[in-house]
């Protein structure tokens, strides 16, 4: 759950107050409002000049960046895909975070849920956009983490396969009580999907 | 063996003839360069002439504090020398660190060779000191040059992936990583190609210098080999003092990259 109160980032953000606080909550509104940086203000990629960032009522800078990443997960934008093939394109995470790597059955999985039909060994520098992107998503998924902050997940991919990933990916936050704070282009889809929508304008929530 | 054969300034003064032979060239093909080959020549020589009586005076009145004194110019020479070659703007903190980076790295490997390879005694005996402190000094130097560039340019070019492995969770050192190791191989890079072709395709200047005034071949090459090897181990010291802890300077105290900012083209 997170909270922001008075948060204010040179001339991109101004929010008087504004709490997230259900399982899938969705940002919504135009290029260059914002959203992406509120998102990053977060999990501490940006630091506001002034207000305070809450999570589950604790003052973010009171949080250790590395410990607070490490529980919310985010997903940038723009894909990063890293040298190397595919596992360890998705193995990554889990050696940035030190932690026990899973099994090539669980990086299959995985690759399945977001469906990929790629080979570990497979070489990932010529990946199609919409794959690199699904590559990325699986990644994330992998880590486990109780909160997401996904940007523009979809952004890349057709709308059939946009809808059944989300839906794919909002089945499992709600099955796994994690959270998911989305900005996301697709306005009816998120219509659907969302307990609670924000919208942004200008660096305001409306 | 023979002694040395002194060249006297009238026999050196023939050499110049290199120099009017550039200078005719360009003025035939209207390249305007004549009076910056004039000055360079002429500073060279001055600048040489000053520092031949400056040495003499040093060996001729060897003492710990003159010695040091000239170690201190020649690193603060070295160090001005990084400031001016790095295209980004440094941080103070950072500068500090190359300077204490490559103070610490030359001094420590000079001093060995020195004191514990070479046992000159004193230590500060300026007809050895001197020149090999100044070989590892300037090998170290472009060496972290090298890797300030490359640290730099990679923390801005790389800057999503950076920003994507701390969002995955890495620590700063972590997601720097990658970036150190690139940055060392490419200080360490040109010194050790360098070793490679040694004696078949380059006589090292040092060794070609000794044999000119008359040592051994055989001894020659043992000094040779023997600063060869303090120059790898003060590129070393130097790049890895400076990497390890230089590559937490791009990092605020809440691991966000700061941002790095070009130097103005002059
Ligand atoms: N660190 C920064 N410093 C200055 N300006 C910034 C910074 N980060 C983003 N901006 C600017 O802030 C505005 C909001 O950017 P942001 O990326 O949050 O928009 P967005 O709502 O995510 O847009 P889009 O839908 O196109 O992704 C943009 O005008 C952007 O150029
Ligand atoms: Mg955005």
């Amino acid at each position: 759950m997170f909270e922001v109160r008075d948060l204010r980032f040179k001339n991109i953000l101004n929010i008087d107050k504004a709490v997230f606080n259900k399982p899938t909550v969705c940002l919504i509104g135009p290029s260059g409002c914002g959203k992406s940086t509120l998102l990053r203000m977060l999990n501490k990629m940006e630091e506001p000049d002034s207000g305070a960032v809450f999570y589950n009522e604790l003052d973010i800078r009171s949080i250790s960046a590395v410990n607070l990443r490490r529980e919310v997960t985010m997903l940038p934008q723009t894909p990063i895909v890293y040298e190397g093939n595919v596992r360890d394109n998705l193995l990554i995470g889990h050696k940035l975070q030190h932690r026990e790597l899973p099994s090539d059955d669980k990086l299959e999985e995985a690759l399945e849920q977001m469906y990929l039909k790629l080979k570990l060994d497979q070489d990932t520098a010529r990946l199609s956009g919409g794959e690199k992107q699904r590559l990325c998503l699986a990644r994330v998924i992998l880590l486990d983490s109780p909160v997401y902050l996904l940007d523009e997940p979809s952004a890349a991919l057709d709308p059939h396969n946009e809808k059944r990933i989300l839906d794919q990916i909002v089945r499992w936050i709600h099955d796994q009580n994690k959270q998911l704070i989305m900005v996301t282009h697709a306005v009816e889809l998120a219509q659907t999907y969302a307990e609670q929508l924000i919208k942004m304008d200008g660096g305001k929530i409306e | 063996m023979n002694d040395v054969i002194n060249l006297s300034i009238w026999q050196l003064s023939i050499a110049y003839v290199f120099m009017l032979i550039l200078i005719l060239i360009v003025r035939w093909r209207g390249i305007h360069r004549e009076k910056l080959i004039l000055i360079a020549s002429v500073r060279m020589t001055v600048q040489l002439m000053l520092m031949g009586w400056w040495l003499l005076y040093v060996f001729e009145n060897p003492s710990w504090w003159l010695s040091s004194l000239m170690l201190l110019i020649m690193l603060s020479f070295a160090t001005a020398n990084v400031y001016k070659r790095v295209q980004y703007l440094m941080a103070p903190r950072m500068k500090l660190l190359v300077a204490g980076s490559l103070f610490g790295g030359s001094l420590i490997s000079a001093l060995i060779f020195v004191v514990i390879i070479v046992q000159i005694r004193p230590w500060y005996e300026p007809q050895y000191l001197i020149p090999i402190s100044g070989m590892i000094v300037g090998n170290s130097m472009t060496g972290i040059t090298l890797a300030l560039n490359r640290l730099y340019g990679g923390m801005s070019e790389k800057r999503d992936l950076i920003e994507n492995s701390l969002m995955l969770g890495a620590t700063p050192r972590e997601a720097s990583k990658p970036l150190i190791n690139q940055a060392f191989d490419t200080a360490i890079l040109p010194t050790v190609n360098s070793m490679v072709g040694m004696g078949i395709i380059s006589l090292p200047g040092m060794m070609t210098g000794q044999i000119l005034s008359g040592t051994l071949p055989t001894t020659a090459i043992r000094y040779q080999i023997g600063i060869m090897l303090a120059i790898l181990g003060s590129l070393a010291l130097t790049i890895i003092t400076f990497l390890v802890i230089g590559c937490r300077l791009f990092y605020t105290g809440d691991a966000r990259l700061v941002d790095i900012k070009k130097k103005e083209q002059a």
